[in-house]
């Protein structure tokens, strides 16, 4: 093993080392005492190890916020509750508006209650005058003739 | 879920009631309405309400009129209203002179509350456009008709 770390060091400084051997490496000088001739290096190997180990940390923790991070497609499912119940409320409002409009008694209709004549734009409601102006324009409707009648007799002349 | 359901099918359904309200009453009205709104209270045109006691006689239960001396404008207004009101009409008695109705008699019968309405118009000798809108029970019908169908 001592003979293989002096050649694992060998190719590290050289830059031909796999992580795999690296690792080997780094935990030879974590758990074993070096000889005095490779102390040197246990420093720089426990805080490579001490990095690889933070930064193993770290991509777990960047791992696992991706997996949190909302896409712009999706929504939340009490985001999409709130949507639908403030739709709901919204047709309801609109709905009563509606029926307040429709059913709202201020326009005047054709059957309009009440007993009064408009005479050249003054109004009189006393109860003699509107029927005697009743009776007038019930009268200017009235047939003169039978037109059926007429036009048979001119037809027979 | 599925109480917003039934939330979101009840709104549906009261509105479908609500526009199919509407549009009963916007058939059930009358275009004429129009010229007694338009002109009732003008200078030179005459215009009475009369509904109550007074009309028990006639058997009727409302009575709308107007008269106005002769305008182009109120004739071609009253003849578009006309027009169309008539096509309601299950009874038509009417006089037409040169495309222009000079007197008409249309009967409308309301169905469901069992009110019939009638609208009458003439063109008079003195160059007078009179308008009448009436309303009565089922029993209103002989009398109008013996009034304005027959020679009196």
């Amino acid at each position: 093993m001592i003979t293989n770390i002096y050649h694992l060091l060998e190719n590290y400084f050289e830059g031909r080392t796999s992580a795999e051997e690296e690792k080997i490496i780094r935990h030879y000088f974590a758990h074993n005492s070096p000889d005095d001739d490779l102390k040197e290096y246990v420093s720089l190997f426990r805080y490579l190890k001490d990095e690889s180990e933070a930064m193993a940390v770290l991509n777990d923790i960047r791992h696992e916020s991706e997996a949190f991070v909302p896409h712009e497609n999706d929504v939340s499912v009490p985001l999409k509750k709130m949507t639908a119940r403030y739709w709901a409320v919204a047709a309801v409002a609109a709905s009563l508006l509606i029926a307040l409009v429709l059913l709202s008694p201020d326009k005047q209709t054709i059957s309009q209650n009440g007993n009064y004549v408009w005479v050249d734009g003054k109004r009189m409601t006393d109860s003699i005058t509107v029927r005697k102006y009743a009776e007038l324009s019930l009268e200017k409707v009235q047939p003169e003739n039978s037109i059926i009648e007429d036009q048979l007799s001119f037809v027979m002349e | 879920m599925r109480t917003k359901k039934r939330y979101t099918l009840l709104s549906a359904l009261f509105l479908m009631l609500l526009l199919c309200n509407a549009a009963a009453q916007a058939q059930e009205n009358l275009m004429i309405e129009s010229i007694f709104e338009k002109y009732g209270k003008q200078k030179g045109a005459t215009m009475v309400v009369f509904s109550g006691e007074a009309l028990k006689s006639y058997r009727l239960d409302m009575y709308r009129s107007i008269t106005v001396e002769y305008d182009k404008t109120i004739l071609d207004d009253i003849q578009r209203c006309l027009e169309r009101d008539k096509k309601q009409a299950r009874q038509i008695k009417e006089v037409v002179n040169d495309g222009i109705i000079t007197s008409g008699y249309y009967q409308l019968p309301e169905e469901k509350s069992q009110i019939n309405r009638y609208i009458l118009f003439k063109i008079g000798s003195d160059g007078t456009l009179t308008l009448i809108y009436m309303e009565g029970g089922p029993d209103s019908e002989a009398l109008i008709n013996k009034m304005f169908i027959r020679r009196k």
